[in-house]
């Protein structure tokens, strides 16, 4: 890790955090929540951010929309594509959303050492609740008003107002 | 289109995991083992997808049992 990574990730205490976000956005940030110092990071007015939260954004922009709530131990991994979260939504504990893969191309290299990529953009719209435990896999796009089920992976299009569950998810109800 | 009884129970069976022989026409959903609320979305789903009715959020709230899901398509 790069030594500026490193300071921004792991060198600001997190009641610096708390204070900076909550007097810039109004937005409640748990001073147990490891976020980075970064530009690339942007948090909407009146969020919140709970605890054991991590949120990488050294590699590309992670954007959380206002009034979302982000649940205890939630991880965010942003890369070179970013991460846009929409307004109102609802992120329950334990949910990681994913930005990157690691490429597998080479069966006679180690994957560690093939490097990252990103297929584009993973964004989830406004009004969105996601389930306790769901991946959020890279290049998602969750659309407004959908729901994720507990522990379900997600990866690629959920259209608007639909309800997915399971591994690989798919839609079980639209709502109406 | 009416409802078939026996392809409707086979289709709760499938959907919540039972032997549709062991399914009570009338049992409360609550008291239903793995009749939960994402397998009740999953079984209207189906059950619009089969019988080609699109059900109201108010029915879909108000449909305790596998007797009164057959009464939407065949009347009361």
């Amino acid at each position: 890790m790069r030594m500026g990574v490193a300071v921004r990730r792991f060198g600001i205490p997190g009641f610096v955090h708390s204070l900076y976000h909550l007097i810039s956005r109004r937005a409640i940030v748990s001073p147990r929540a490891e976020l980075e110092w970064s530009s690339l990071l942007e948090i909407g007015r009146e969020s919140q951010i709970s605890s054991f939260v991590k949120i990488k954004a050294s590699e590309g922009p992670v954007r959380i929309g206002e009034r979302t709530d982000i649940g205890c131990g939630v991880f965010i991994a942003g890369h070179v594509h970013g991460i846009i979260i929409g307004d109102d939504c609802l992120i329950s504990p334990n949910v990681s959303i994913i930005g990157v893969n690691y490429r597998y191309d080479r069966a006679d290299r180690l994957i560690r050492e093939q490097g990252l990529q990103s297929g584009g953009p993973t964004s989830i719209g406004n009004n969105v609740w996601i389930g306790a435990g769901a991946v959020i896999l890279d290049n998602s796009q969750i659309e407004d008003g959908a729901i994720i089920a507990p522990n379900a992976v997600v990866s690629g299009r959920v259209p608007a107002m639909s309800i997915m569950s399971g591994n690989p998810a798919k839609i079980i109800f639209t709502r109406r | 289109m009416a409802v078939n009884m026996d392809e409707l129970m086979d289709l709760v069976g499938d959907i919540i995991e039972v032997d549709p022989s062991k399914i009570d026409l009338r049992r409360d959903r609550d008291d239903v083992p793995g009749w939960d609320s994402l397998a009740h979305l999953r079984l209207i789903t189906a059950f619009e997808q089969q019988y080609g009715v699109r059900l109201s959020m108010e029915q879909i709230v108000e449909i305790r049992t596998v007797e009164q899901l057959s009464r939407t398509v065949n009347g009361a």
